[in-house]
């Protein structure tokens, strides 16, 4: 196991930068996310790490050591692909026997470690089947014990969940959530999907174009985001943005002004975009009085409805608890939880709040 | 989906008119050469003479004559090795060129694909003067080794595309997973890219040794005695037909015909694919 | 893969390329511009002598010209025959597996051993075609097909044409088998005949493989050696002397090395003039067709 530095890491790809001055560290036994949208850099970092790739620039350290002048086998770590990779010519029992076998490990240990594992992700009945019998969830499992029954100093993961149906990818994501209680091994994890990267890290980095946005355990970038994007990236559905110009009292929004108090206005320059979290938002009957939106779409979950209101040009999308009980096209009022506005400046940086 | 038209309604007519049109096709492929097996089954009393079509006593004895020849047996030897040593050759070279090439950026591959697709279209005559003083420089005159290397100058442009191809086709994470595993890029073609191209790499042996196996011009240039010479200059060699026993000559070109047949009827499949690869994806 | 790794992985063929291809064209081209008998111990620089000689000398005008009508007149057959072969093939029937086979052998067979095969059916008195023609009532007399300078090109043509019209059948199937299917659904939707299918869906998609065909089969047959030396041996009187032939009774039978590479960069010329006429074809087809 290892604690993983990343140092002014760049990364280019004739003369495309993809990655530049990243510093990261990982924690011995943390699991954490890589996330972003597509094109982000998650999947080039990870080779990086894996050492599939060379770095333009930087160096990775394990553990205080640096790997960058090692290939994969050195380096010692285990990696799980997006489409499974799995050997197409072997069976299952050869599949995860392949990284013992390699290193020249002993038959008989090779054969019981094989058969441990196979128990454990459930396949001891699919052993000798090939990769094309299996379904999508065994091919997986096969993927994760080959990665895992060689106890490797690093597990990396691209995407592992991305290819397999809505209610498998949930089922899998606890099962690896308890994996990795069982075998704390540093683990770097790759996903474009924001709820798979809360629910899994224990810390997490929003990646985008190539620069990390922000770094922190999920509670801390869904509560505290760095600026706009991790905003808007985390957390579903998105965080609502509206265009605000700091009046006398308050913020004028479209033809309506909210009020604010003094101490929120002082820090905020003349134009601010405002952030609200469609959780934070609480509807009502409007009565003339307060903030005032009409309900123009109303989602039943089950669970919870979202509701899109209109207010002038803007749009704002909340998440209800229950039902509404309101009807649609009426007029309706907004509340809003204590701490619900974000601020963030014209470049998108978040405005901190002032201690209040 | 690919493939023929649809039937459609009113077709019929056409379709039973393309089995016959196949049919007449193959009947004048094969045809030229039956009349060979006939003329290598007629006694020597008949050879001379036509009608009556077929032989009314067929005989072996050209066969026999043939198969005591030692000259004969050494040219299907010296054809035999220098076959086989010519396909191992391009699928080495090919092989590990393909394997760079399938995982190199696309300006560097195209540069030298383009190379080895022009080497395929050199016509061999404006090769043949420097390659002759080559070979007898390196003094392989008259040896297997000077026809191995020029045949394999042939045989490795359409080997290196075929098993790029083939390469390519294998996702690129299964690469990145065998070398998390451990494996050296060395082990990996051995491993985990010749076995999952055999189609390609069974393709490419066979093209490889009809290449070799029918190729004539260096063949008749680098070589000057029976130690080296192959089947087809044997073949061309053999002197003009009024001094010569035709029967034997029919009963030699049959059966170094035999070979190949026996590949193209076991591999078809895989010649096919061979053949048509380079073009469709090139 | 680091760039110094992928050098090494090429070496093999990169050397083998250069050594035996690259090298020697570029020493072909310098023998070319040169005067030289090595058994004569001769050797000297001339300039475009040779190429200037070339131009002049009926015998390699002659020749080129039999290697045009020869490429032109067989590879014009071949395709016409291939495509109505691949047109014929491209739904399985029965026996379909076979008669590929069947169709493959012409091409598999060595070109020496077709060459013989075609020589003995040539035959003037006891062959096969002599036989049936006269059977058939086409001629009077039995025909030396091989000696008569009016007939000999057109029976070379002949044996060139049986061996390679597979490979071009095989080339042009693959591109049928390639045509997406919907297009002929929607063309019968539409309701196009048979022959306005083939002109508006089949020919405009298959006219990519077909010039990489015609192609390959121009290129083949512009080097075209082992039928012409074999089944004539250029001969009667030079009336199927192709440019490879010539060249290789330069270079061998009268020993001029210069001369005789001069001949061999003319048909690498020729080679580079038609793959570049081909090339530009396909250019102006890929615009239309994306």
């Amino acid at each position: 196991m290892a604690k993983i530095e990343v140092r002014g890491l760049g990364k280019a790809f004739a003369r495309n930068s993809v990655l530049s001055g990243l510093e990261l560290t990982i924690e011995d036994g943390e699991f954490f996310c890589l996330v972003g949208p597509s094109g982000c850099g998650k999947t080039t970092l990870l080779n990086l790490i894996a050492g599939l790739e060379e770095a333009s620039v930087g160096e990775i350290f394990f553990d205080g050591r640096p790997v960058g002048a090692l290939g994969p086998r050195e380096r010692d770590v285990a990696m799980v692909f997006q489409n499974y990779a799995l050997y197409p010519h072997k069976t299952v029992r050869e599949n995860i026997a392949f990284p013992l076998l390699v290193r020249g490990l002993p038959k008989d240990e090779i054969r019981s470690r094989v058969e441990r594992m196979a128990e454990l992700m459930g396949l001891s009945q699919a052993l000798e089947s090939r990769p094309a019998q299996l379904s999508g969830g065994q091919q997986q499992r096969v993927a994760l014990g080959r990665a895992l029954v060689r106890q490797p100093r690093v597990f990396l993961m691209d995407e592992p969940l991305s290819n397999l149906d809505a209610k498998l990818r949930a089922q899998m994501r606890m099962e690896l959530k308890k994996l990795h209680q069982d075998f704390p091994v540093t683990t770097l994890y790759v996903t474009h999907d924001q709820e798979e990267a809360m629910s899994l890290s224990d810390r997490m980095v929003i990646l985008k174009g190539g620069a990390p946005q922000q770094v922190g355990t999920p509670m801390e970038v869904y509560e505290n985001p760095a600026n706009l994007f991790v905003g808007q990236f985390i957390g579903k559905p998105p965080m609502n943005t509206l265009e605000a110009v700091v009046e006398g009292s308050g913020l004028r929004i479209g033809s309506q002004l909210w009020p604010l108090p003094d101490s929120m206005k002082a820090a905020l320059p003349s134009r601010v975009t405002v952030g609200l979290r469609p959780e934070h938002i609480l509807l009502e009957a409007y009565a003339g009085e307060g903030i005032c939106g009409r309900l123009e779409l109303i989602e039943p979950m089950g669970a919870e409805t979202w509701a899109e209101l209109s207010l002038g040009q803007e749009r704002l999308l909340c998440r209800i608890q229950g039902k509404t009980g309101l009807a649609l096209k009426s007029q309706v009022r907004l509340r809003f939880e204590p701490g619900a506005f974000y601020f963030f400046d014209a470049q998108g940086r978040r405005i901190s709040r002032p201690a209040s | 989906m690919h493939g023929p038209p649809p039937p459609v309604f009113g077709m019929n007519i056409g379709r039973v008119l393309g089995v016959w049109v196949a049919a007449l096709f193959a009947l004048w492929s094969l045809a030229p050469f039956l009349w060979q097996v006939q003329t290598s089954l007629r006694p020597d009393e008949y050879l001379a003479r036509l009608p009556p079509l077929l032989p009314p006593r067929p005989t072996l004895a050209h066969y026999r004559a043939v198969l005591a020849d030692p000259t004969f047996l050494r040219l299907v030897v010296n054809s035999l090795g220098v076959g086989a040593a010519t396909t191992l050759a391009s699928l080495l070279a090919g092989g590990f060129a393909a394997f760079a090439l399938a995982q190199l950026p696309a300006r560097g591959k195209g540069l030298v694909l383009g190379l080895t697709l022009s080497v395929s279209m050199l016509p061999a005559v404006a090769l043949l003067a420097p390659l002759f003083l080559l070979v007898r420089a390196l003094g392989l005159r008259d040896s297997w080794a000077a026809l191995v290397l020029t045949h394999t100058t042939f045989t490795l442009p359409l080997t290196l595309w075929t098993l790029t191809h083939f390469f390519k086709e294998i996702p690129r994470e299964l690469f990145h997973a065998a070398r998390v595993d451990g494996l050296s890029a060395w082990q990996t073609f051995w491993s985990i890219h010749l076995p999952l191209s055999k189609g390609g790499i069974a393709a490419c042996a066979i093209l490889n040794f009809i290449f070799s196996w029918n190729e004539f011009l260096m063949a008749l240039t680098f070589t000057t005695t029976d130690a080296s010479r192959t089947v087809p200059v044997g073949v061309a060699l053999f002197q003009g037909l009024h001094e010569t026993p035709f029967g034997d000559i029919a009963a030699a070109s049959v059966l170094v015909c035999l070979p190949v047949i026996l590949l193209a009827c076991l591999f078809q499949r895989g010649i096919v694919a061979g053949l048509t690869q380079g073009a469709v994806k090139g | 893969m680091r760039r110094s790794t992928a050098t090494l992985w090429l070496g093999p063929a990169l050397l083998l390329i250069a050594a035996t291809a690259v090298f020697p064209i570029v020493v072909t081209f310098w023998m070319s511009l040169h005067r030289r008998f090595p058994i004569f111990g001769v050797n000297e620089y001339v300039g475009l002598a040779n190429y200037v000689h070339l131009a002049q000398n009926p015998r390699f005008l002659r020749s080129a010209a039999v290697t045009l009508s020869f490429t032109l007149v067989s590879v014009a057959v071949e395709f016409a025959l291939g495509l109505a072969c691949a047109l014929a093939l491209r739904r399985d029937f029965r026996g379909h597996r076979w008669i590929l086979a069947v169709l493959l052998i012409p091409w598999i067979v060595p070109t020496t051993v077709s060459a013989r095969i075609w020589e003995w059916i040539y035959n003037g008195n006891f062959g096969l075609l002599n036989y049936l023609l006269l059977r058939l009532g086409v001629i009077a007399e039995p025909v030396v097909w091989t000696a008569d300078v009016r007939l000999v090109l057109p029976a070379a043509m002949l044996a060139e044409i049986w061996k390679t019209t597979p490979f071009m059948t095989l080339l042009l199937l693959a591109g049928l088998k390639s045509i997406p299917q919907p297009l002929y659904r929607a063309a019968a939707v539409d309701g196009a005949g048979a022959w306005t299918t083939f002109l508006h869906v089949t020919w405009p998609q298959l006219k990519p493989m077909a010039l990489v065909a015609l192609l390959f089969r121009s290129l083949d047959s512009i080097r075209v050696f082992d039928v012409v030396y074999v089944l004539t041996g250029g001969g009667p009187a030079g009336s199927t002397e192709t440019l490879s032939v010539f060249a290789y009774k330069k270079l061998f039978q009268s020993l001029e090395f210069g001369y005789g590479s001069a001949v061999g960069i003319a048909v690498l010329l020729l080679s580079a003039a038609v793959s570049a006429l081909f090339l530009l074809c396909m250019g102006r087809l890929r615009p239309s067709s994306a």
